[in-house]
């Protein structure tokens, strides 16, 4: 924080746990967020992410653990002084205060001018697109539009924390992608610390500096995006960002795995005895004439196509090994010529570097 | 941008939702009303105006004693809505903030009250005030005064009847008000920054008013009509328009009672009449838009 244009503070999660009653819904949660970083939580439904948020909003106090921003305990100062600005899951828009009230409420709680407030909140509602609305009431302004101001209302003091509770959640896709940016730009130039609650893979792994997904209450990984999506922790977190082939092997003494008839060699040290699961992204499997040659370290095998659907920019497809196990393979279209038809032989090939490994659902 | 106009489809709803509601359902209550109510004011009003000539009004509006007495009524009922809404605010607040165990016993102990009727209140009043009442009784116990204090039949034990009887009413509008104030929109603006006090002035108090408003008109409309209380607590000199009119009529000057009811009624339509502009009388009395 020694540069005065970066606003942003680091946040501390340490071992933090949340119970109601007699469930947790936070478990051992441990988070550093450096200054001007962006995270996301992602998650199922009743993981914890809204209570992680209050917790550092000052909302639900931990039941267990430390949390600290800036390198100070927050854990027992209240939440008008936090000084964290926050979006929340359900807008909590004031009904009686205009859009324009609204965003300029924490510029008037925090004392400053009149005429700085005025330009703050209209250069806000210029950005989120809502200058034309300001003398509205939140109930006169539509869903999206509510959780635009929502966000202006965040933003304006700019807090050196932001907190946001799927702010983009009743937005159309267009809106959506200009407000991502938007959020980005602002983060950015400001270099505040985000820490951003979705439920949508895609937007996780555009925004984020790293993603933390959740899971009942707990960490399962937090990584970049790259890494969340290139070698996931777990099956759970594979089967959470984008597609994924499960495959099962057995281990074909050291350095090696049997998968159906073909044997593949296997870098990791893999299980001495048992299943392995091997998982393989859709898009890294390519599909070929059943006498096709193979390339250099890829393994091969026979398949029949069973369905295939043009999506615009790809073919996907639905195979059976002989096996029987079922594979799918999004093939990227240059052109439109070629294609399989169902009940067509093929062969379907991969490098062995797109395999990952899992036993008992954990990275091997 | 798609985003629908978001006035359009719930104006709609509204209107069918209303077109297709059964008129005929009122009919019972409109019938009562006119036989019972409407046909005897009707009576009254035409009794108000004396067989054309305006007679009874004229005479009505020129006694000074009667407009003594309307101004008398009008500043009672002012002062006894103001104090019960000062009294009845923080009350209201406190239990709408307590506990759940707390707020039922708070919400209880104001309810209280309507168990007994308003005339055993009111003669309970002219015990506790009297001159060997017992207030007088603990004063000069405790060494405190010396001679009994006057308070029966002064103004003064009219205001402490009638704000103990109108208390309830002003406090459980603006109860009903400020529990159904979203507790996100309280944490959302102490997130903002807003510290306590703020949070009353700037979120609490302005959301809380259509109780309020609500709870200001039925102490004032009740409170301009009110006879019991007054008429058992008060002097000579703290008559209420009711009692006018209940004088009149021991006396059987029916014209001149019509005509001073008759005021009354006016009086009291456009309090309403103007109140309703101000507040959305069904929303504030319970209902929902
Ligand atoms: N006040 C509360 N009392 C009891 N249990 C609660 C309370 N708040 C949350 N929980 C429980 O804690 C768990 C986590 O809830 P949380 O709201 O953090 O989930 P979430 O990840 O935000 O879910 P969503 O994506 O649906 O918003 C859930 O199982 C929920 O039922
Ligand atoms: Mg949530």
């Amino acid at each position: 924080m020694t540069d005065p244009s970066r606003l942003g503070a680091p946040v501390r999660f340490e071992g933090v746990g949340k119970r109601y009653g007699r469930s947790w819904a936070v478990r051992g949660f441990d988070l550093e967020i450096a200054a001007g970083e962006f995270v996301s939580l992602l998650g199922a439904s009743g993981s914890g992410k809204t209570t992680s948020l209050m917790m550092l909003a000052g909302f639900e106090t931990p039941t267990e653990g430390r949390i600290a921003v800036g390198g100070r305990t927050v854990d027992a100062m209240p939440p008008a002084k936090r000084d964290i600005g926050m979006v929340f899951q359900s807008y909590a828009l004031f009904p009686h205060m205009t859009a324009a009230e609204n965003v300029d409420f924490p510029l008037r709680m925090r004392g400053r001018p009149k005429a700085e407030r005025e330009a703050a909140v209209a250069k806000m509602l210029d950005i989120v697109g809502l200058a034309h609305l300001a003398d509205r009431l939140p109930s006169q302004l539509s869903g999206g539009q509510q959780q635009r101001v929502a966000l202006a209302r965040a933003i304006v003091f700019e807090p050196p924390v932001l907190l946001m509770d799927e702010p983009l959640g009743a937005l159309d896709k267009h809106l959506r992608a200009t407000l991502q940016a938007e959020i980005k730009r602002i983060q950015a130039r400001l270099g505040l610390t985000v820490l951003f609650v979705t439920h949508d893979q895609e937007e996780a792994l555009t925004m984020s500096d790293r993603i933390c997904v959740m899971r009942d209450g707990a960490i399962l990984q937090v990584d970049a995006p790259e890494t969340i999506y290139d070698r996931p922790a777990d099956t759970y977190v594979a089967a959470f960002f984008g597609e994924s082939n499960a495959l099962t092997a057995v281990p074909e003494g050291p350095g090696a795995v049997r998968l159906g008839p073909v044997v593949a060699p296997w870098p990791g040290a893999g299980p001495a005895a048992g299943a392995l699961e091997i998982a393989i992204r859709p898009e890294r499997i390519a599909i070929a004439d059943e006498d096709a040659p193979v390339p250099p370290a890829h393994v091969a095998v026979f398949a029949t196509v069973r369905e295939t659907t043009f999506v615009g920019d790809r073919r996907v497809y639905l195979a059976a090994l002989d096996t029987g196990e079922a594979v799918q393979v999004n093939q990227p279209l240059a052109d439109l010529s070629g294609g399989h038809r169902p009940g067509e032989r093929v062969r379907l090939h991969w490098a062995t570097t797109a395999m990952r490994g899992f036993v008992d659902g954990r990275a091997a | 941008m798609s985003l629908a106009e978001p006035l359009a489809p719930a104006r709609l709803g509204a209107l069918r939702a209303r077109a297709a509601t059964p008129a005929w359902l009122a009919l019972p209550l409109i019938a009562f009303l006119g036989v019972f109510y409407l046909a005897p004011v009707a009576m009254m009003l035409a009794r108000a105006a004396g067989e054309g000539d305006w007679a009874p009004l004229f005479a009505a509006i020129e006694n000074q004693v009667a407009q003594r007495v309307f101004l008398g009524t009008l500043e009672i009922a002012f002062v006894c809505t103001l104090a019960t809404l000062v009294i009845g605010y923080p009350l209201a607040l406190f239990a709408a903030l307590a506990p759940p165990w707390l707020a039922r016993l708070a919400i209880a102990a104001v309810l209280a009250p309507f168990w007994s009727s308003i005339l055993i209140r009111s003669y309970a009043w002219m015990v506790l005030l009297g001159r060997e009442g017992l207030v007088n009784g603990a004063l000069g116990g405790l060494g405190l005064i010396e001679a009994p204090i006057r308070m029966l039949n002064t103004t003064f034990a009219v205001y402490v009847g009638m704000i103990h009887i109108m208390l309830p009413f002003m406090i459980l509008p603006i109860y009903a008000a400020l529990k159904g104030i979203d507790g996100r929109l309280v944490q959302a603006a102490e997130n903002l920054g807003a510290s306590t006090a703020s949070v009353l002035r700037h979120v609490i108090l302005p959301l809380s008013l259509p109780g309020v408003a609500a709870g200001a008109l039925v102490v004032f409309v009740l409170s301009i009509g009110f006879y019991v209380t007054p008429a058992l607590l008060g002097g000579p000199r703290d008559m209420m328009v009711s009692m006018l009119i209940a004088q009149e009529v021991d006396l059987y000057n029916w014209d001149l009672a019509s005509a001073y009811a008759g005021g009354l009624l006016v009086l009291t339509l456009l309090i309403v009449a103007v109140a309703s502009r101000f507040v959305d009388l069904g929303k504030a009395m319970g209902g929902r838009k």
